[in-house]
């Protein structure tokens, strides 16, 4: 296990070489470029206005230079190597501070969001998934089925908006929507996440629900379960023991698919809900062309989302020993 | 078994306490502090009261300062520093607004104020020179750098003088873009002593005192503020009515009165010079619409400016006390080629599209509110610039009439029938992104093929700058009618435009922009604003209005949207929130 896990580790270097190198020229190919940005305001733009500011923001160098330089391979024009081998993410070209400043003071929003998001989820799709299987066939199984599917049918960002516009027309009411930090209020900064988290975990409960049953349908019609009721054992103990371990497997898979997303795609609701989360900071880069942003970003989440795979991937031999990984 | 389930229901519990709590009335930052407060005497009735939060969205209040350096020329990013940074010059909304002679209403966002309309911000007054050619600048004494950032020790309290001013202008013309603007044009700026400033002209452009002294370029920021590092938030110093206090990014900026800030005021006769009255700015960052309007409509949001109309009957039924008016935006929606990448299209094309538009229903159905015209000149300038339609030529009145028949035939005769002709919008601007199809069905209707090619700004901007398409740039964005001479001149300097190869619009404007008597120079803008309607190139559609709301319990203010560019100083110093008011009120 302990080699399996090395090797997952070290494999991550190619791929975040393979990811950078496909981020850092994918985004220099967008039409329009920060140039543009930055001459907005301006009616007449000159060829010698473009020239100055692109020799200004570094730009004016061919591309692999510029990769070289975002890299570390080569010197940047203080003469300085200064970048992701030495540790460094490089800077926004609007503000000029570092990106790893930026990231570090988005991403705990993002991942709180996310995390809430997920417990929600889960706290509702497991226990619904399994009552679900349990008592197949009954109002509770069909109400339970039905409120799956209204949660992989709305949208988040419909519903987002609509609890943000209907509360604040009948009640006069709507979350706050200036950014409190955890460490400064925490029930003010809850007050907060806590809808969007809400909506996000149940955008992951249907799914998750769903799956959740199928595979305890399935477990609980194998014969060691059925010996299990045979011995007269309690049934929370058949679900909980013998069953949920063996019907979580797939579960995890899906769990891990929606990490992605907990990551770096909740830009709707943190627009919706005014939360300055990683994913409305990888969007507004992208729209104003802040490329070692948008670089630094993309190869941040691509490194957490390898890594939350490898975790994946260990809980499954967590849930079957019979699983060894070489 | 007993003590399991009894944790489960003390934990379910929880989970419901948890999800109450976040249902109840969210507090705003502030309002949880107690202080204990003397009891102090009620003011009269009308008269101004101390203290107070002003929440307020300005026009960028979806997307956050982009920098705190002014010589990287974002005029979005000014709206943000224009509470601390201040100008020489600005809009008088005191003297010549509602609340004094009302000759301009300052309604018109954006819009270059008309020399007379200024008044002295940093400098006091000032003077036109002949030799040298010039401004020269008389700078306000007892103006001060607060000296009061974030960052400690950026800087000391102390004076603003005309070699703070020498030294702001110098750095702004060497940088990359006031090399380009301001270059050809001004040759110096010179401190002649700590209270004198002489501005001289290379080359005369009236187009220039826009820039430097008025404009979303023109907020001064001081040496030390540039050595300690100009583009951290937090060693920003100004000498403005307020001061910058927190910056988060993506959320909010928040600024707190200047307590030493040397403007004053006079409300019923009574002069109050410990102005602003208010205790702190808020500008909220709130990207999504829906949300900017329900922070309006609950109160968390006390005045915006720049919503759309479409939202004005919801706010009227939900907000029936709410203060809602309609403004001009002096950003006509328009469509325009590249004479350059387009040499085929012509201004035979751009009328027959402008006959074949049916621009009231344009109006009535995606603008809700506006006026059809205001290209090149805003609708809203006044008659001594802006000729209404009924007094143009009767060529160019046929222009804003609607007439399919006539425009089918035009473009036959033009040889474009059944032509593709793309229509290029961005994606992020809400108005041209919701007329784009509308439109496209219109002008399918006279003959043309539309194509929609929906972009995003960057690229939108591009073609704008530096041209490069093929088809029709449809926008609400620049190249336009809001700052009378800048932008009339900037149309004769673009190579994409029409104009560009118009010998007699460029020495018209020649003319225009080197004649100081401002008298004369209105009349010349206003003939030439009637030629560049029949030969600019640009189907102007129709003017959008958008609206500005304030709630009642913000007193002392008359409606007005601007008191300069991307300046609200006067606005935010001068008013004052009647709290009672807005409890009672429920907020």
């Amino acid at each position: 296990m302990r080699v399996y896990v090395m090797r997952r580790v070290l494999l991550i270097i190619p791929t975040v070489f393979l990811l950078s190198l496909i981020v850092f020229f994918m985004v220099r190919f967008i039409p329009g470029s920060v140039v543009n940005m930055m001459l907005r305001g301006f009616d007449v733009v000159t060829e010698e206005d473009y020239a100055a500011v692109e020799h200004a923001l570094g730009l004016d160098v061919p591309i692999p230079t510029q990769y070289g330089r975002w890299i570390g391979i080569l010197p940047g024009t203080d003469g300085s190597f200064s970048g992701l081998f030495q540790g460094n993410l490089g800077d926004s070209l609007w503000t000029k501070t570092a990106v790893s400043d930026e990231i570090i003071g988005r991403w705990p929003i993002t991942v709180e969001l996310g995390l809430l998001g997920l417990i929600i989820g889960q706290l509702i799709a497991l226990p619904t998934g399994v009552y679900s299987a349990l008592r197949q066939n009954t109002w509770g199984d069909y109400v339970a089925r039905s409120f799956a599917i209204i949660c992989l049918a709305v949208p988040t960002m419909w519903l987002g908006t609509m609890i943000i516009v209907f509360p604040s027309i009948w009640w006069g009411y709507m979350p706050p929507i200036m950014y409190i930090p955890f460490t400064e209020d925490p029930i003010g900064n809850l007050k907060m996440v806590i809808v969007p988290a809400a909506i996000l975990g149940m955008a992951m409960t249907g799914m998750t629900m769903r799956m959740t049953r199928t595979m305890m349908l399935e477990v609980l019609r194998q014969d060691y379960i059925r010996t299990a009721w045979a011995k007269g054992l309690k049934e929370r103990v058949v679900v909980i023991r013998h069953a949920l371990k063996n019907a979580l497997i797939p579960v995890v898979t899906i769990v891990g698919m929606y990490v992605p997303t907990l990551i770096g795609g909740t830009v709707i609701l943190e627009e919706i809900f005014c939360l300055p989360g990683m994913g409305r900071l990888l969007v507004n880069a992208t729209a104003d062309r802040d490329y070692p942003m948008i670089s630094a970003i993309v190869l941040v989440m691509g490194i957490a989302i390898v890594f939350v795979n490898l975790a994946v991937d260990l809980t499954y031999a967590y849930l079957d020993p019979r699983l060894h990984y070489r | 078994m007993k003590k399991k389930f009894l944790w489960l229901v003390i934990s379910w519990l929880m989970v419901a306490a948890l999800v109450l709590a976040s249902c109840g009335p969210a507090g705003q930052p502030g309002e949880q502090e107690e202080e204990e407060e003397e009891e102090e005497e009620e003011p009269a009735a009308g008269e101004p009261q101390y203290g107070g939060t002003l929440t307020m969205m300005h026009r960028i209040t979806s997307s956050e300062p982009k920098t705190w350096d002014i010589c990287d020329t974002q005029a979005t990013s000014m709206y943000w520093m224009g509470p601390f940074a201040e100008k020489l010059t600005q809009g008088d909304v005191l003297g010549k607004g509602p609340r004094g002679t009302n000759e301009s209403p300052f309604t018109l966002i954006g819009a270059e104020i008309a020399e007379g309309d200024l008044t002295g911000c940093l400098a006091e007054s000032w003077e036109v020179t002949n030799d040298p050619p010039g401004y020269l600048y008389h700078i306000r004494p007892g103006v001060y750098w607060t000296g009061e950032s974030v960052n400690p020790g950026v800087m000391e309290r102390r004076e603003y003088t005309a070699y703070d001013a020498e030294y702001h202008f110098n750095r702004f013309q060497a940088s990359p873009v006031g090399t380009a603007k301001l270059g050809p044009y001004i040759k110096s700026y010179e401190a002649l002593d700590k209270y004198t400033l002489q501005v001289t002209y290379d080359k005369w452009n009236c187009a220039m005192l826009w820039f430097y002294s008025y404009g979303w370029m023109a907020n001064h920021q001081p040496r030390e503020v540039v050595e300690a590092g100009v583009k951290d938030w937090k060693n920003q110093v100004g000498t403005g009515a307020f001061i910058l206090e927190e910056y988060v990014p993506a959320s909010q900026v928040t600024y707190r009165k200047n307590p030493d800030w040397w403007g004053t005021t006079t409300i019923n006769g009574k002069e109050y010079d410990d102005i602003p009255f208010i205790d702190k700015l808020v500008y909220p960052i709130i990207p999504d619409v829906s949300t900017r309007i329900a922070a309006l409509r609950t109160g968390k949001v006390d005045w915006a400016v720049d919503i759309h109309p479409k939202y004005e009957e919801t706010l009227s039924s939900t907000c029936p006390d709410m203060m809602i008016e309609g403004f001009a935006t002096a950003i006509p929606l328009s469509a325009s080629y590249d004479a350059e990448y387009s040499p085929d299209y012509s201004q035979e094309l751009i009328n027959a599209l402008m006959i074949g538009t049916d621009k009231q229903a344009l109006i009535d159905t995606v603008l809700i509110k506006g006026v059809i015209g205001g290209w090149p000149l805003s609708s809203a300038l006044g008659s001594s610039v802006y000729t209404q339609i009924e007094d143009l030529p009767a060529e160019l009145q046929e222009l804003y009439t609607y007439n399919p028949e006539k425009a089918k035939q035009m473009i036959i005769d033009i040889g474009f029938e059944g032509r593709t002709v793309p229509l290029i919008y961005s994606t992020e601007e809400e108005v041209p992104s919701e007329a784009a199809p509308l439109i496209a069905d219109m002008w399918s209707k006279i003959g043309l093929d539309i194509e929609l090619q929906p972009i995003d700004t960057a690229l939108m901007l591009k073609y704008s700058q530096t041209g490069g398409y093929v088809g029709l740039r449809f926008t609400a964005l620049a190249k336009n009618a809001n700052k009378i001479s800048r932008s009339l001149d900037s149309l004769r300097a673009v190579k994409q435009e029409p104009l560009y190869y118009d010998d007699y619009y460029q020495a018209e404007m020649d003319k225009i922009v080197g004649e100081r008597d401002v008298a004369k120079r209105t009349a010349m803008l206003k003939e030439i604003a009637i030629y560049v309607i029949g030969h600019g190139g640009v189907a102007a559609l129709a003017e959008p209005f958008m609206l500005n709301c304030w709630w009642p319990w913000i007193k002392n203010y008359y409606g007005e949207t601007e008191c300069g560019y991307y300046n609200y100083n006067w606005l935010h110093s001068t008013l004052w929130l009647d709290q009672d008011l807005k409890a009672e009120m429920g907020f």
